[in-house]
């Protein structure tokens, strides 16, 4: 079920903006108004572009890297349109509103290296020479950005944009502290947690063409999107440059009108970097750093963030035995294994014992 | 015992016939609803509506847990819809996770209840759904302990707002039958604040 209009209103739409005027009241180059909601968890925001809403929510978690890439950590996006948006909802990731939406947010954010993949990473050992040129050693954070569309009013491009750059912006990651050949990850209410360091940030700025390409308006709403006859989605940031460009909908647009579109987007990042800034300022002297309780991870068989994580170089296998709570109970342990190396009993016992005599010195020097 | 905090805010999402924006304690989902709306092909129904439900957790691809909510939300909303009323539609359920502290299912239930209420389909009652935990002293609470590992068990009960029959159940760990027993008076009772919260959020709205 689509959103259908009515000829007469697609009429009045038109008319109304080959006079200036939009239908609710807006000027051409007006935005809605942006309101940012922070949630009690670091990076989790929920950005509101007049009625449309977006809910950004970053996670982190350590994992082996790539072979090809063993220094650098990774940058996730999951970005779903919630069956909520709208009526005309098809569930599934492949609707063609999501992909473009993923496309979009992925090539602002992660092709334009906003987050320091290189600063992801924990343990960069040199490569071993082995023949299967395997990096176990190597551990690196990887970080995911969920983005759930609640409300679909209209542009939910850079609304979506929005949302992720609060929240690159709000979230910190667990602090570590290698020692030697051991990295011990801190749970946020041992040691304060730390920011990710971006480089810099885009926002998205949508420009969308009516009547065969001669009148333009910024940040559609919903009725104008659907008589729109084209869109221009520019993603800048402060320094004026351009991260993404994506022009759907076949309207052809002159050199000039791209050069226009582009310093009114400009424009545009300044303010609403101002806004983020603005929001960001007063939550952050207000959020606890001890107060919230993690949530549980998904992905991986860890269940919770427990209390003292280490990971022991161990006659150059790795063994993530990484739940060993304050009773010294292990609660879980992982072995990698791959070709060539069997583990057996007895050095899975050492190892056991050697970790659990480590995390007890640990515990006495951190208290 | 100390009362679990209830909030909402109804009609807090423009294009769903109902939402609301509720949280019990720290736990906090929104909930909106469609209906009722043209069903797919494959799933039309020729006597009644068909109820889908979609629960999206806040961070991840949804899976089998999950989807365990979204069937426990979609049998006691097709118990409390009138369904006969509306043949060959569907009425959406879609709820999202904004933040979990232990009572994430009841939380989403209740959520939907009111989701409904606000929407103004119709409905053969109102239902309330309370969680209770079984702590490491074998006692009975309805806060969750701020460790998640010193809960032994917990219990969710669904109850309508008619009789107080029971909608549904859902249990996890391991306990007695008199525990449960005792679980399902204690859920009875705080049904009773639910109730009395939604009605009061209606009219103040």
């Amino acid at each position: 079920m689509k959103n259908i209009t009515s000829n007469c209103e697609r009429s009045f739409i038109i008319e109304a903006l080959s006079r200036g005027k939009r239908i609710d009241g807006r000027e051409i180059y007006d935005h809605r108004k942006v309101n940012f909601f922070f949630g009690r968890e670091y990076g989790h925001v929920e950005a509101h572009l007049g009625d449309t809403k977006v809910l950004a929510q970053i996670s982190s978690e350590v994992v082996v890297p790539s072979s090809e890439r063993s220094t650098e950590g990774f940058l996730i996006f999951n970005i779903d349109i919630s069956p909520m948006a709208s009526p005309a909802y098809e569930t599934g990731r492949l609707t063609k509103e999501c992909i473009e939406l993923t496309r979009i947010v992925e090539r602002c954010f992660r092709e334009s290296r906003v987050v320091e993949t290189e600063g992801l990473c924990i343990v960069a050992g040199e490569k071993e020479n082995n023949l299967l040129n395997l990096c176990y050693n190597f551990k690196v954070w990887s970080i995911r950005v969920d983005v759930h569309v609640l409300d679909h009013c209209g542009n939910y491009i850079d609304c979506a944009c929005l949302a992720v750059s609060a929240a690159l912006r709000h979230f910190r990651r667990p602090d570590i502290a290698i020692s030697g050949d051991e990295v011990v990850i801190y749970d946020i209410l041992d040691r304060p947690p730390v920011p990710l360091s971006l480089h810099h940030l885009p926002l998205c700025i949508t420009c969308s063409f009516f009547d065969s390409g001669n009148l333009f308006a910024v940040d559609p709403s919903l009725e104008e999107e659907s008589v729109m006859r084209g869109r221009l989605v520019l993603g800048v940031n402060v320094l004026k440059e351009i991260c993404a460009i994506q022009h759907n909908g076949g309207v052809p647009l002159s050199k000039d009108q791209i050069n226009r579109c582009a310093e009114i987007a400009f424009v545009k990042v300044q303010e609403l970097t101002s806004l983020m800034d603005k929001g960001l300022a007063v939550i952050m002297l207000s959020v606890p750093n001890a107060a919230v309780k993690s949530t549980e991870a998904r992905s991986n068989s860890w269940v919770r963030l427990p209390p003292r994580r280490v990971f022991s170089v161990f006659d150059g296998r790795v063994f993530n035995l990484a739940l060993i709570n304050s009773s010294k109970v292990v609660e879980a342990c992982q072995v990698p294994c791959w070709l060539g190396t069997r583990t057996d009993d007895t050095s899975l016992g050492k190892a056991l014992e050697d970790i659990r005599a480590q995390s007890f010195t640990e515990k006495g020097k951190a208290s | 015992m100390d009362e679990v905090k209830l909030r909402c805010e109804l009609g807090v999402l423009t294009r769903p016939d109902g939402s609301v924006l509720f949280s019990e304690g720290e736990t906090t989902v929104v909930a909106g609803i469609y209906g009722p709306v043209e069903s797919k092909i494959n799933k039309t129904l020729v006597e009644k509506a068909c109820v889908e439900a979609y629960f999206r957790p806040k961070s991840g691809l949804p899976g089998v847990k999950d989807r365990l909510n979204e069937s426990m939300i979609r049998n006691v909303c097709e118990a409390v819809i009138a369904v006969a009323l509306f043949p060959r539609t569907a009425v959406v359920v879609v709820v999202q996770e904004m933040q979990n502290n232990g009572q994430l299912i009841s939380c989403a239930l209740n959520a939907t209840c009111l989701a409904l209420l606000n929407s103004g389909i119709d409905m053969k009652c109102m239902y309330a759904a309370v969680t209770c935990f079984l702590d490491r002293s074998d006692s009975i609470v309805l806060i969750p302990p701020a460790d998640e590992r010193e809960i032994k068990g917990s219990f969710m009960f669904v109850f309508d707002s008619v009789e107080k029959t029971i909608l549904a159940s859902h249990t996890e760990g391991s306990f007695s039958i008199d525990q449960y027993k005792d679980a399902l008076s204690l859920c009875r009772e705080e049904s009773t604040n639910i109730f009395n919260f939604f009605k009061k959020a209606l009219t103040i709205k």
